[in-house]
């Protein structure tokens, strides 16, 4: 986790090139990178603050999460969301209810929909007002009396609604009109069925940013302009080629259903499994009569497996497991698989590691270059047709 | 549901065996585990090949003047023939009946024939597409396409027995593949590699023949006749091999297509390839002037083989080698120099 995306960063790329025709052209690109969380803020906008705290309090009494989010729920019992608005009670409430979220999206529980985005993914607004609040156990149905603890939340949820979400999506989402949506499924595996489902909710939240069809609005706010969108199961690097038929399946099952709304909408939608940095090599081990398809690589330092922890020099070969062929099975029940949220490392189905980057390979012309998993195949998807 | 649980397995471990994936199969001692890294398949040099014959561009009147005469002639037989039967009938009616029944099982093979000839004409265009298709779709590493081609291949390989294991081992591992280029390098590796070696010996043989003919032969004339028939006899094995069944027309037209691929590959490449190969062996010296000839003559009908592969192969050589003239005349020399 040396460089996360925690705000939001742009990069202009002038393309000179020539058609077929000889005709010379110049293509501009603009690349913005921004967290994938705050398109999870989206689903908000049509949310009340009550709603919105209902809701995440039931997520967050569900399964693993329950645990995690033990200190939070410790201080929220003490809370009357009808007493006199306390600033005290409400920053200690919005800190701990940040922490629970944060240690969700841990290794371990990799867990993806946590919203509000801006609370783990703040970028400009660290330490902000616009970021106290947290949800409360507020009565069904009733409504919140003036300068009460909930009026307070209340308002605080619309400011971050209006200061933060829709400014983003009017300002930098309306302006894309190519997207691609890296999705690192592998995190999940590595944790438990919990977090598949919930990455799964994850995407059906983000596809809803790009059902631009339906009169919402967001019609009103964004031009439908994104007419292509790649979803990416990033880190193919971590597992053998063949298996890399199973990644794009299962990605494209969680992405099915929204995606055919899109594509309903005009928009062409596709599935990838790629690395944008290859740092493995592939190999077969032989063991006993078993002959497991495997990757060779140097774990990152710290890295954890069968009880050994590497030091970020050794060279290992792994095999990470047999990714499900049986997509039904695996995302029916919430025991089809055993991660690291339940069990201990040894028992798990799949062990993903995270991998050093590898040795510079200079290319033809002597320019270094890093070794990719298709990317040229997501270039040729989102920007080919420009190029032409 | 999984069967096989995650294992890691470091390198420096005193039961781990790191093996060069060149080397022998050996089964690995109990208790030890063997570890060979794979070349990498993505990264393998996409070959742009040069193109088979050019495309003709314009009217064609070469073409309208053959139909138009072929009708004529078809039309005038067509007359006769009726003319022919009247007047057999006028004859005698026995005779004519005779006459009438002769016609129409003429006609009757007549279009059997050409039903054929045009069967294996379209065979052979739908294999010059296919080739082309996969050389575009390694370019582009498209999926669908590669997808398609891989079918496309199977179904032409459905009809020869000798690839039924190839066929089942690619169709059970396509699936795995989801690159266009990499599934049609499997495709390949799998279904051409046993046709390629058919192929090697199939030329080999002719060669041989040819070499061997003209070299005792005591006549230009006969020499001439026989090279003509050994080549035609080799293409129409190759064009076999590979999955198509030519006719007599198919021949012409896959005869004219490797003749003038020789032309625009081979012309230059020929002349030096085969000094060098005559100078390195040092052969000129060692053998007469007969002798000479004859494995000149062999070579030749080698190259013809060659272009007629890159011709009627429905895959351009992307994964496996291009059979190289110089092996075929290894062969041819050692054959010859065995013989002396
Ligand atoms: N080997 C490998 N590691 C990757 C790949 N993509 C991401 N990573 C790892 O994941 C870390 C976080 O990636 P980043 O793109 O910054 O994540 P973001 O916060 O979601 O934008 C990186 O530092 C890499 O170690 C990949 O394709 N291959």
């Amino acid at each position: 986790m040396a460089a996360m995306t925690s705000s939001i960063s742009e990069l202009r790329l002038v393309i000179d090139y020539q058609r077929e025709n000889a005709a010379t052209r110049t293509l501009t690109l603009d690349i913005v990178d921004y967290p994938g969380e705050w398109l999870l803020d989206l689903p908000l906008l049509d949310k009340t603050y009550e709603q919105w705290s209902a809701e995440s309090l039931m997520l967050s009494r569900q399964g693993p999460r329950a645990k995690l989010a033990a200190g939070w729920h410790a201080q929220l019992a003490t809370l009357d969301p009808l007493a006199h608005e306390d600033e005290q009670a409400t920053l200690k409430a919005a800190r701990l209810f940040t922490d629970y979220l944060r240690t969700c999206r841990d290794e371990r529980f990799a867990m993806s929909l946590l919203p509000p985005g801006r609370f783990l993914m703040p970028g400009n607004l660290a330490g902000s007002p616009a970021l106290t609040f947290a949800p409360l156990d507020v009565p069904n149905g009733a409504e919140a009396p003036e300068h009460s603890l909930w009026a307070m939340m209340q308002r605080r949820f619309e400011a971050y609604k209006d200061v933060v979400v829709r400014p983003f999506f009017r300002d930098h989402f309306a302006r894309l009109d190519r997207q691609i949506v890296l999705v690192d499924a592998l995190a999940a595996f590595n944790a438990g069925p919990e977090a598949l489902h919930d990455l799964e909710s994850a995407l059906g939240g983000i596809l809803d940013c790009f059902r631009t069809g339906r009169a919402t609005w967001l019609s009103s706010l964004v031009r439908p302009r994104i007419d292509r969108i790649l979803f990416a199961a990033t880190k193919a690097d971590h597992l053998h080629h063949l298996s890399h038929d199973r990644l794009e399946a299962i990605l494209r099952r969680m992405v099915e259903r929204a995606a055919h709304r899109a594509e309903m909408a005009g928009a062409a939608v596709d599935v990838v499994a790629l690395a944008a940095v290859r740092a493995t090599r592939e190999a077969q081990v032989q063991r006993g009569r078993e002959t497991l398809p495997s990757i060779i690589g140097i774990p990152a330092a710290g890295e954890t497996a069968n009880g050994d922890t590497f030091d970020g020099k050794m060279e290992v070969a792994t095999f990470p497991g047999d990714l499900p062929a049986n997509l039904d099975e695996l995302f029916a029940g919430q025991h089809s698989f055993h991660g690291l949220s339940t069990k201990a490392g040894h028992d798990a189905d799949f062990r993903f590691l995270k991998f050093r980057p590898p040795f510079l390979e200079k290319d033809d012309a002597g320019t270094p270059a890093l070794p990719h998993i298709r990317l040229d195949r997501a270039l040729q998807f989102l920007i080919g047709d420009r190029l032409t | 549901m999984t069967t096989r649980k995650p294992a890691t397995f470091k390198l420096n471990d005193p039961s781990v065996i790191v093996r060069d994936p060149d080397d022998e199969m050996v089964r690995p001692a109990r208790g030890t585990i063997q570890i060979t890294p794979e070349a990498d398949p993505s990264q393998l040099p996409v070959t742009i090949e040069t193109p088979l014959a050019p495309v003709r561009r314009g009217f064609r009147w070469g073409a309208l003047f053959w139909s138009a005469l072929g009708g004529l002639v078809v039309l005038g037989a067509g007359v006769s023939a009726i003319r022919l039967i009247d007047d057999l009938f006028a004859l005698n009616p026995g005779l004519g009946i005779l006459g009438l029944v002769l016609a129409v099982a003429t006609l009757i093979a007549v279009v059997v024939i050409a039903g054929r000839e045009i069967l294996g004409l379209s065979r052979l265009a739908s294999i010059e597409r296919l080739h082309a298709r996969a050389a575009a779709a390694l370019l582009s590493d498209d999926r669908s396409e590669g997808r398609v081609i891989v079918d496309e291949l199977l179904k032409i390989a459905r009809g020869n027995p000798r690839l039924a294991r190839a066929r089942a081992s690619l169709e059970g591992h396509a699936g795995d593949i989801i690159d266009g280029a990499d599934r049609i390098r499997l495709a390949e590796r799998e279904l051409m590699t046993p046709l390629d070696q058919e192929a090697r010996r199939l030329i080999s043989v002719a060669a041989q023949r040819v070499s061997v003919v003209t070299a005792v032969s005591p006549r230009a004339v006969v020499d001439i006749l026989f090279v003509s028939v050994a080549a035609l006899r080799m293409v129409r094995q190759l064009a076999r091999l590979y999955g198509a069944r030519p006719g007599a027309l198919g021949m012409i037209q896959l005869m004219r297509h490797a003749v003038s691929h020789l032309a625009i590959t081979g012309g230059v490449a020929a002349s030096d390839s085969l000094i060098q190969q005559m100078l390195g062996h040092g052969i000129a010296a060692k053998l007469s002037a007969r002798l000479g000839e004859g494995i000149l003559n062999g070579l030749l009908t080698a190259r013809l083989g060659l272009a007629a592969i890159d011709v009627i192969r429905p895959l351009p050589f992307a994964a496996l080698p291009r059979p190289a003239l110089s092996d075929l005349a290894k062969d041819l020399l050692n054959k010859r120099a065995g013989d002396e």
